[in-house]
């Protein structure tokens, strides 16, 4: 009789509390706040349990989800919420699961020794609690993935176990606390404070405090022997930024100018801002004196490149067994043909039931050096999930199969700027020069450019055909007119200008000549590379067709490398990769001279790149509205984002390059193909594919699972 | 013959130490490097790189040091201690990385020199005999036909056939779920499922031109005066050919035995890339577009080690056989 009263009475107040806190964000009347002795509890049931304040807390916390919330109110963080924080707002008291068997190998390879502590422990004393997106998924399966090859750029397998301090949200706008507890920028940003989970602890179970973080980066990035130089993202205002320790949770970061873009850099950057430092300590020579002997032993020539045996900044350079690490999944098995990564026993994130995440037992990535036979593979259901170098060409055979592959083909747009194309603004022949730094000349040569049949031709028309602005169109300032100027079919006006211009004199075979009499050739060498070359033989014809005759050669990456950084090409004609809101802000290479990222892809503007590195010592000063724009990104790069300043500077920008033609764009960047298995649970919509967000990372690849 | 063989080996080790300087002079002569290579792969997926990235990663692979350094170490290591340095994509030492391909690539190897030469030698053999009958002609067409078909579209189609026919999965030697299982019935039957198609291509496309080799030798050898001789001797057909112009005939295809072996084992890149086959062909390929040198130097040195190994022992197989030679080393 007792137990059922009491029974019914849980029942009631569980009840009660979910219709209290479902209501709460759509009303700002004084309701009756639930309190941490459990809210309103019925006066008849009150002389139950009368002296237990905290009898609630028994209640096990709903399992709810971003599909069906169950009355959890949002917390600071969109489907995500910190221990204490989902407790309170959901009225419940978590308890923790996990699953039973890790796997074996993760005691043969030297991570692990004994039995496991309990999951109490192995958990950090402040978890993270994340919302599933449909449902609670079950422990088990494996997600099978496959690339071209070990480090061939596979990023998204990378993205399905990543972790760092923070990351992005699937909003691709909010930075949401990930390994980090929290952060705080001080208010002219200079200072940056990360506070850490109490207990957090490495894939062995060692403590992972605020020293790993000063060991990165006091040992290893600003070591002389491991980077000579210090990598420019660490560098504010002249100078490498200053880390101190606070206590064992809290870091604090210092910048000689104002850096609100590092915090976007950390969590879209391949970068780990974190080293195991008990496990590096006695690879170090200033920690172990004998390092170098260890080195030279293992056939190395010093401790450096030991060190680097066992640490790189690109996670997927790891290939030895039982470096302890915060991922979800570490790795267990590799051979030339596979890899597979296991479930971290010590990962910190539980889901709103109190599972401990991942579900997924492992993530195995498969080789396949070849395009077609990776096709193959998610055509018979070998796959699980793949978008890289599946381009729109394969859809037609990919669509057709999609039943007896059991996947889904999802198309997000991807980041990039598409390809583009620059007359070098810089030439050494003053003659070139002067013609090819005329906006009029870049304006003709994109009108003469028929872009819809590029769009037929290279995409099956589904890419976007658009003028050359480094800036993504979905990037919160972007101007729609800055993509449409000029990009109409319009050879007869093209020839007009260039008439104008004075290229009027042609030869025997109708080509323009130069002003001076000399027959006008331009030189257009590609590498395949930089994309399909299909499209400079298309552009060849375009541009011909308005008398401006264009030679075509092809040749390596390494030798268009070497062509363009000393400025010797005509033509610069390279991809420019990721130009998301995140990438323009935090690291905005493609919007100041050369135009690419600094002297890997040259677009144009070598020389001008040159005298402002050098304060103008080396290279060639720059017209004045370059300077200007220099000027302007600087400012720019310092300004809160999404601030009034931040929008009209970055307006301004655009403009200049919509005005200065300094490149030509040609169509966007494909939609990208990505596959997505049925198997899968928890995939919600993919809104962008690419790296600058971290691949499928906003997607938080630790909840997905396998059905069944 | 002792003095024969000493030589010999004495001209293969100085060989062997002359060879090792070129390649790692071959594969330092190509413009940029591994760490180039690495900046590339990153930029090609959107990630914006730097001069200055690219400086740092060259300095933690050591490929800023000069080449003649590098080489005396990876050299050192090989005769010291048979280390053959850390291979720069897989981060691990090039002993282990090739050591777990080379099981397969063994097998693969050795049911393709069996298939090859247990049909180009009985098949040569025929033609030369029914020169110009309706089989001859046959596998003479045959043989061209297989000589003309690229090897990779050959492994192309096949692969197509026992993916739509038999059921198999795509590429590689195993299907996944046996990928990593330890050895049992099933998974013996699963890998000889797989191991046929890369043994037919691998074998076949040296068919043609040994069966073409045999046959000419043939030819030429049956009609001889000895061959005559024999016969109004009453010696029986076919005991006088196998052997008399058959032994000759061999000669030229044992003395290329040792090259063979080599082309086998280095896989046919080409077809094992198509294939995803685990042996070190695709190894070999990667190595070189990545400019891996220290993986793709001990591989180059592997095989050239091989090929000269391959001649040593064909030589010894001609001395055996062919007395001329044994006698000639005398004089």
């Amino acid at each position: 009789m007792y137990k059922k009263t009491l029974f019914r009475f849980l029942a009631l107040l569980i009840v009660f509390s979910m219709l209290l806190t479902a209501c709460k964000p759509s009303t700002e009347e004084p309701v009756v706040e639930p309190t941490e002795g459990g809210g309103p509890v019925p006066t008849e049931a009150k002389p139950v349990e009368p002296t237990e304040p905290s009898e609630t807390e028994e209640v096990a916390c709903p399992a709810s989800t971003v599909a069906d919330p169950m009355g959890v109110p949002a917390g600071t963080w969109p489907q995500q919420y910190e221990l204490t924080e989902y407790e309170e707002l959901a009225n419940c008291k978590m308890s923790f699961s996990s699953r039973e068997e890790f796997h074996p190998d993760l005691w043969t390879h030297g991570f692990l020794e004994g039995d496991l502590p309990p999951l109490e422990e192995r958990l950090p004393a402040e978890p993270l609690v994340v919302q599933p997106y449909d449902e609670i998924g079950n422990y088990g399966g494996t997600l099978r993935m496959v690339s071209i090859g070990p480090e061939g750029g596979n990023s998204e397998h990378l993205s399905a176990k990543h972790v760092s301090l923070v990351r992005f949200s699937d909003d691709h706008k909010t930075i949401v606390p990930f390994v980090a507890k929290s952060y705080e920028y001080n208010d002219d940003f200079t200072e940056l404070t990360f506070v850490l989970r109490k207990g957090h602890k490495w894939s062995d179970g060692h403590p992972f405090t605020a020293d790993d973080i000063l060991f990165w980066y006091n040992d290893v990035i600003l070591n002389e022997e491991l980077y000579p130089s210090t990598p420019s993202y660490w560098v504010f205002g002249g100078e490498p930024m200053r880390m101190e320790k606070i206590d064992d949770v809290t870091i604090k970061i210092y910048f000689a100018a104002p850096a609100p873009g590092l915090l976007t850099f950390i969590a879209r950057s391949w970068i780990q801002t974190f080293v195991p430092k008990h496990y590096f300590e006695k690879l170090h020579i200033e920690y172990n004196p004998e390092a170098n002997d260890v080195a030279v032993a293992a056939g190395l020539a010093n401790w450096v490149e030991y060190f680097y045996k066992f640490h790189g900044d690109w996670q997927d350079s790891y290939h030895v067994y039982g470096i302890p690490k915060l991922e979800s999944h570490i790795l267990v098995d590799e051979t030339t043909e596979y890899k597979i990564h296991a479930a971290n026993p010590y990962f910190f994130i539980v889901d709103t039931a109190g599972n401990q995440l991942p579900y997924l037992d492992e993530q195995r990535e498969g080789y396949a050096p070849d395009k077609e036979i990776i096709e193959l593979m998610v055509i018979s259901g070998e796959v699980d999930y793949k978008s890289q170098s599946i381009g729109v060409t394969s859809l037609p055979v990919l669509q057709e199969n999609t039943e007896s592959g059991n996947y889904t083909i999802q198309m997000p747009p991807g980041a990039g700027a598409g390809r583009m194309y620059t007359f070098n603004c810089t030439h050494q022949d003053p003659v070139l020069r002067e013609i090819f730094a005329d906006p009029r000349f870049s304006r003709a040569m994109s009108l003469a450019l028929n872009r819809d049949e590029i769009n037929q031709v290279l995409c099956f028309g589904l890419c976007r055909t658009q003028q050359g602005i480094p800036i993504h169109p979905s990037v919160s300032f972007a101007k729609p007119e800055w993509y449409l100027k000029d990009i109409e079919y319009d050879p007869d006006t093209a020839n007009e200008i260039l008439d104008e211009m004075g290229l009027t004199e042609r030869d025997a075979d109708g080509f323009r000549l130069r002003p001076d009499g000399e027959p006008f050739v331009i030189y257009n060498v590609y590498c395949p590379q930089a994309g399909d070359p299909v499209l400079h033989e298309l552009t060849k014809e375009y541009w011909e067709d308005v008398g401006i005759r264009i030679e075509l050669k092809e040749v390596t990456t390494v030798n268009y490398r070497t062509l363009t950084s000393v400025n010797e090409h005509d033509i610069g004609n390279f991809h420019i990769g990721g130009t998301s809101e995140a990438v323009v802000y935090s690291n905005p290479q493609a919007m100041l001279p050369p135009f690419g990222d600094s002297a890997l892809s040259a677009m144009c503007g070598g020389p001008w790149y040159d005298w402002w590195m050098s304060d103008g010592a080396s290279g060639e000063e720059p017209p004045e509205q370059v300077k200007y724009l220099i000027d302007l990104v600087e400012q720019w790069k310092v300004t809160i984002p999404y601030s009034e300043e931040y929008v009209s500077l970055g307006q301004e920008t655009g403009d200049i390059f919509s005005e200065n033609f300094w490149l030509i764009g040609t169509i966007s960047e494909s939609p990208q193909p990505t596959i997505v298995s049925n198997r899968l649970g928890n995939v919600p919509e993919i809104k962008i594919q690419t790296f600058d967000y971290f691949r499928t990372l906003p997607y938080r690849p630790f909840q997905w699972y396998i059905k069944e | 013959m002792r003095a024969f063989l000493l030589r010999r080996f004495l001209i293969m080790i100085g060989m062997l130490a002359l060879l090792s300087l070129i390649v790692f002079i071959i594969l330092e002569l190509p413009p940029g490097d591994f760490a180039e290579r690495h900046v590339y792969q990153l930029k090609s997926i959107g990630i914006f790189v730097t001069e200055e990235d690219l400086l740092n990663y060259r300095h933690q692979f050591g490929l800023d040091r000069p080449w003649p350094e590098r080489y005396l170490r990876w050299i050192t290591n090989i005769v010291t201690r048979g280390n053959f340095g850390l291979s720069l994509i897989y981060r691990k030492p090039v002993t282990d990385v090739i050591g777990e391909r080379l099981g397969f690539t063994a097998i693969l190897a050795i049911s393709a020199v069996i298939l090859l030469y247990g049909l180009a030698i009985p098949i040569g053999i025929y033609s030369a005999i029914h020169q110009y009958s309706i089989g001859d002609y046959t596998f003479t067409i045959l043989g061209y036909v297989g000589i003309a078909i690229p090897n990779f579209m050959l492994a192309l189609v096949l692969l197509y056939i026992s993916v739509t026919v038999f059921g198999t999965n795509v590429g590689g030697l195993f299907s996944p779920e046996y990928l990593d299982a330890p050895w049992s019935w099933a998974r013996l039957i699963d890998f000889l499922k797989h191991l046929w198609i890369p043994t037919i291509i691998l074998g076949t496309s040296g068919t043609a031109f040994q069966i073409r080799t045999m046959r000419a030798t043939l030819l030429d050898e049956k009609n001889k005066l000895y061959v005559t001789v024999a016969r109004a001797k009453g010696l029986p057909e076919g005991r006088l050919l196998m052997k008399y112009p058959v032994r000759v005939a061999l000669n030229p295809i044992v003395s290329t035995m040792g090259w063979e072996l080599t082309r086998v084992i280095s896989g046919a890149p080409i077809v094992a890339f198509v294939l995803a086959l685990p042996d070190t062909g695709p190894l070999f390929l990667r190595a070189l577009l990545d400019e891996d040198i220290y993986l793709g130097g001990s591989l180059l040195m592997i095989y050239s080690a091989l090929t000269i190994f391959g001649t040593f022992l064909s030589d010894i197989m001609l001395a055996l056989l062919d007395p001329r030679i044994r006698q000639g080393e005398k004089v």
